[in-house]
């Protein structure tokens, strides 16, 4: 049994009396602690589907099992603790609370959990050693999701899930938070799902899972993939 | 021009943001309801007694004359320019015996035409043996329509020089109930009889009076009807004829109106009510402005795009700008117009009810009161649209490619509190963000602090308005007074009878002991005031029947001596009397004497000057004959009482007047306070709707300012209950510092409306209790807990996905 099982999954949106299918019974597995890219174009479901492995959204109909467990069948408050306890969450607009330093947006994750990783040590981990005391507006783009890929890491979860992470940010700042993500992945042995639509990111993911009109067109394990800093696109 | 399109969108909008639409609308409808109601009470009651006397046909002019009126008199007014009608009247003050009883009354012969009596019950006299009176005096004394009395009434002197009987019948019936409108207030005024103070008015037919010469000539004036009383032009109408009469009389008294002292006080107390309706509305109308100013301001930032796409598609400021005009001015017309369709038949009639406990008016006349109509609406419109267009101008100067970018989200700042580490680095990590929060957003900061501060204020003030009045009666007559009996005495009795009465009295079973003291009615010169007061001038040591004491220090007691007066509080401040000055007292029989005031007493109902007995003999050269025995008695049940007022009045027949207990004077203020209930209810509906609109739009918004926040928060996996804490602790700490300013904003509301409002006789007690405080902050604690039970369930609706989808 795979960690991360998506089986049959539909999501369903009613849209007054026209309904809208974001997933059309769309499987795929991933295994723990692998790199994970979901690629394809908008519209094709990857949103959704992150959506749901966070613990962010019901599904209609299927099942999704995470390390043994089947969130598919949680209730709003169990879902709540599965968010608090095994997902870090990593958004494409950073979401920090912009009154809070960045320390202060890491404690305002680690403060719920039951073992957080320090801090301190997590945002001189990503580089942020000297910035910690800085708010959200005093810094750059790419500092900021390094403050959110901080307090998703700080949590210590099963799962990071990072929506479209570099979507906002240059090219050389999008590459460095790659490269964070990767090392995370290998180092801290975190399984990490990343959502792109950048089909040139694919050779750095341990697996590689395709959407296209709601469903994962194809699922493919990289056996050796390349460090990032060696993609250009 | 408004495009149809933009029209469209505006009405959606108000469909679209419904809440905030309502919003608005409340406190726009609580402002101007307030506003129209408080101010139109004035000219309401103003314009009622205006058509009360001229449906009654109340004199204009009114002539006194020592050898009074002759019929030939009454023809020769009649012929003076301006004069319309002319009655001759008679008036006399009598004693008359009810049950045993005696007391002063003023009778008056029935008039024809001028300043005819209201008959509430019965019928008007058609024998000469009959006679009309006033409800309290038939309440008072257990009398009924139907019954008898007896008219003490004396004898004159003819034309002859012969004295005869004053009165063909002095047994008469009572046939009927009437309210006079020269008697607007419960005062009836002084006499030289008894104690000094008319009890009750009467009517008997002019036939019964064995005279031909009239006491007082009754006149109105043309054209003075199709003026109002209370103006100017009424004042110059009336002047004129006056000074046409007495060309004609010189030897006349020449009076009007403002000489009847119910009328007067009763046109103070309009101004009064003016005083309060200058302040009240403001309160409403800042918070008015306010909350549109915070509504506006959100929705302007939400439409951020569309207000960028609008310019983008070439609509000019004027056009766009319209769109938030017309939503808000709709809200504010609606609201405005529910609010005076309640605020101008409810308040004045509630003002009026509280007034006429003191004032005996029939009806009261309601208008719509088109200048305040139109005050109200434009300063409400002003508040709304100022605050619209001040929330639309930043955004419609800017480029419409600026507006369709994001708004950068406002910066995070170190706050004041950082800067003492002592107690910063003690806070824990959530008041550490709430302290953030609490000093970045400070205009929410402020206007909570001003909603729970004004919804407490109000409620207390409520609250302390009925203390002040409760608590008036039982210390007036259980701590300031402590006998339960006044006995009067007749006039002109000898010492040895005098004594003899006082033995008697006390040797009733029913009786403790008792003092006698000698009472008069008396003025004091100074300004122009007409406050009638009781001189008390006692026998022996006062203390144990009447307590001098300082209010503020009750244990300093104050006794008698004979250098210097006392005077009651009231009296003191009105007149603005302090210890150590010398005034001016006049007695009924016009003496003046200078006098020291040595000390100022606690006092609730009307106005006394105590004197030692020394002092008076020194000042008027004579005794203070005591007229008066002050009695304090057994714990009696109210049949005790009358059993033993009633073994007074017969035993002692020869010697007493009349006999009061305390009692009777508390249960008639019980029905003031049931009136006063009503008030504190309207106070607290609208500190409750205030509390509730402001809170609610508060909440509201800081919602919806900070929604990505809140979804960031719910995705990280706080619990409902821990997003509603990261947000609700914000409300209680500035509910809890709402309710502290509040509290002290409560302490000079009511104060303000205390003194705006009490009578010049009476003296409410400004002191208000601990519980009106505590159900203030119970009160205050709901309205909050209403709206954040709202604000719970608002946070649970948050949409994670979507508010976090990209930036707004």
């Amino acid at each position: 049994m795979a960690y991360i099982e998506f089986k049959d999954v539909v999501k369903e949106y009613k849209m007054g009396e026209v309904s809208i299918k974001a997933l059309d019974h769309a499987s795929f597995e991933i295994e723990k602690g692998e790199l994970v890219v979901i690629v394809g174009p908008s519209g094709a479901g990857k949103t959704t589907t992150l959506n749901i492995l966070g613990g962010m959204d019901t599904i209609t109909s299927g099942k999704v099992i995470i390390d043994k467990k089947e969130i598919s069948n949680y209730k709003q408050k169990q879902l709540i603790r599965y968010r608090r306890e095994d997902i870090g969450f990593v958004f494409q607009f950073y979401n920090l609370v912009q009154n809070l330093t960045a320390l202060e947006n890491v404690e305002l994750a680690t403060q719920i959990c039951k073992k957080p990783l320090s801090p301190k040590n997590i945002l001189t981990k990503v580089g942020l050693k000297d910035r910690m005391n800085n708010f959200p507006s005093q810094l750059s783009g790419g500092e900021q999701q390094r403050v959110a890929i901080a307090r998703a890491i700080a949590k210590n979860p099963k799962i990071l899930l990072c929506d479209e992470p570099t979507g906002a940010l240059d090219y050389a700042t999008g590459k460095q938070i790659l490269e964070l993500l990767q090392n995370t992945c290998r180092k801290e042995k975190m399984t990490v799902i990343i959502i792109t639509h950048n089909q040139a990111l694919t050779p750095m993911a341990d697996r590689v899972i395709y959407f296209k009109n709601g469903i994962a067109k194809q699922s493919e394990i990289n056996s050796n993939p390349t460090p990032i800093e060696q993609i250009e696109w | 021009m408004i495009k149809k399109a933009l029209l469209k969108n505006t009405v959606k909008e108000i469909t679209n943001n419904f809440k905030r639409f309502i919003s608005i609308l409340l406190i726009v409808l609580l402002g101007v309801g307030f506003f129209v109601g408080i101010k139109a009470a004035s000219p309401d009651m103003k314009l009622t007694i205006d058509k009360y006397f001229d449906e009654q046909n109340v004199f204009d002019i009114y002539a006194i004359s020592p050898l009074g009126f002759s019929k030939q008199n009454i023809e020769e007014l009649l012929n003076v320019e301006g004069v319309a009608q002319v009655e001759g009247a008679y008036s006399t003050d009598v004693f008359v015996k009810a049950n045993e009883k005696e007391q002063v009354i003023k009778i008056e012969s029935i008039p024809k035409n001028i300043n005819t009596p209201v008959l509430l019950e019965g019928k008007l006299p058609e024998n000469i043996d009959e006679c009309i009176v006033e409800n309290s005096f038939l309440v008072d004394n257990n009398l009924n329509l139907g019954d008898s009395i007896t008219i003490e009434a004396g004898n004159i002197q003819d034309a002859m020089g012969n004295s005869q009987k004053l009165l063909k019948k002095a047994n008469v019936k009572i046939v009927g109930i009437v309210d006079s409108p020269l008697y607007l207030s419960r005062d009836r005024g002084t006499t030289k009889l008894g104690s000094g103070k008319i009890n009750y008015y009467m009517y008997i037919p002019l036939e019964n009076f064995n005279t031909n010469i009239y006491t007082l000539a009754y006149i109105t004036v043309k054209d003075a009807k199709s003026l109002k009383t209370y103006e100017d032009d009424y004042e110059n109408l009336v002047e004129n004829v006056k000074d046409a009469i007495e060309e004609k009389k010189p030897e006349w008294y020449i009076l009007d109106r403002n000489q009847n002292a119910g009328y007067v006080s009763y046109l103070q107390d309009t101004d009064r009510i003016a005083n309060i309706a200058k302040v009240f509305p403001v309160v409403f109308f800042v918070v008015a402005a306010l909350i549109s100013l915070t509504s506006m301001n959100r929705m302007v930032e939400e439409q951020r795009v569309e207000i960028g796409t609008l310019k983008a598609l070439g609509y000019n400021k004027r056009q766009i700008a319209s769109k938030y005009v017309i939503y808000a001015i709709l809200a504010t017309i609606i609201g405005g117009s529910i609010g005076m369709a309640i605020g101008f038949p409810l308040l004045p009639r509630i003002i009026f009810k509280l007034y006429t406990m003191m004032y005996t008016l029939p009806f009261i006349v309601v208008e719509f009161n088109l200048k305040y109509a139109i005050i109200g609406l434009a300063v409400a419109t002003a508040c709304t649209v100022g605050a619209t267009v001040y929330s639309c101008i930043k955004s419609l100067l800017s480029m419409p490619a600026k507006l369709m970018r994001p708004k950068a989200p406002k910066a995070g700042k170190r706050v004041i509190l950082e800067k003492i580490p002592f107690i910063w680095s003690h806070l824990n990590f959530t008041r550490k963000v709430t302290a953030r929060n609490l000093f970045r957003y400070k205009k929410r900061f402020l206007m909570t602090i001003i909603g729970v501060a004004g919804c407490i204020a109000l409620i207390i003030a409520g609250f302390g308005l009925r203390d002040a009045i409760s608590s008036m009666i039982p210390c007036q007559y259980g701590e300031i007074f402590k006998y339960q009996l006044q006995v009067s005495l007749k006039n002109n009795l000898s010492e040895k009878e005098i004594n003899n009465c006082y033995e008697k009295v006390v040797s009733n079973t029913g009786v403790k002991s008792a003092i006698k003291i000698n009472m008069q009615s008396t003025k004091i010169l100074k300004d122009d005031n007409n406050q009638s007061i009781q001189l008390i001038v006692p026998q022996e040591n006062l203390d144990d029947y009447i307590t001098l004491r300082n209010r503020k220090k009750p244990e300093e007691k104050y006794l008698l001596d004979d250098k210097g007066i006392i005077i009651s509080e009231k009296l003191a401040s009105l007149l603005n009397i302090k210890v150590g000055d010398t005034i001016t007292i006049e007695n009924e029989e016009n003496e003046k004497v200078d006098v020291l005031v040595s000390g100022i007493t606690e006092n609730y109902i009307s106005h006394y000057i105590y004197m030692s007995k020394e002092l008076y003999k020194n000042l008027y050269k004579k005794e203070a004959v005591p007229n008066v025995i002050l009695a304090i008695t057994e714990n009696a049940s109210q049949d005790e009482e009358d059993l033993l007022g009633k073994s007074i009045l017969e035993n002692m027949s020869e010697t007493v007047s009349s006999v009061t207990f305390n009692s009777k004077v508390t249960d008639i203020f019980n029905d003031v306070m049931n009136n006063l209930s009503l008030v504190v209810w309207i106070l607290i509906i609208a500190a409750g709707l205030l509390a509730l609109v402001v809170l609610y739009n508060l909440s509201n918004a800081n919602i919806t300012e900070r929604i990505r926040e809140l979804a960031t928060i719910k995705v990280l996996g706080f619990y409902d209950k821990e997003v509603f804490e990261y947000v609700a602790k914000e409300m209680v700490i500035l509910t809890v510092l709402g309710i502290l300013v509040g509290m002290v904003a409560g302490n000079f509301l009511t104060t303000f409306i205390i003194k705006t409002c009490e009578l010049d006789m009476l003296m409410f007690n400004p002191s208000i209790k601990v519980s009106s405080y505590i159900y203030g902050i119970i009160i205050t604690l709901v309205f909050a807990g209403i709206v954040n039970i709202g604000t719970y369930f608002s946070l649970k609706k948050i949409n994670m996905i979507e508010s976090l989808k990209s930036v707004e």
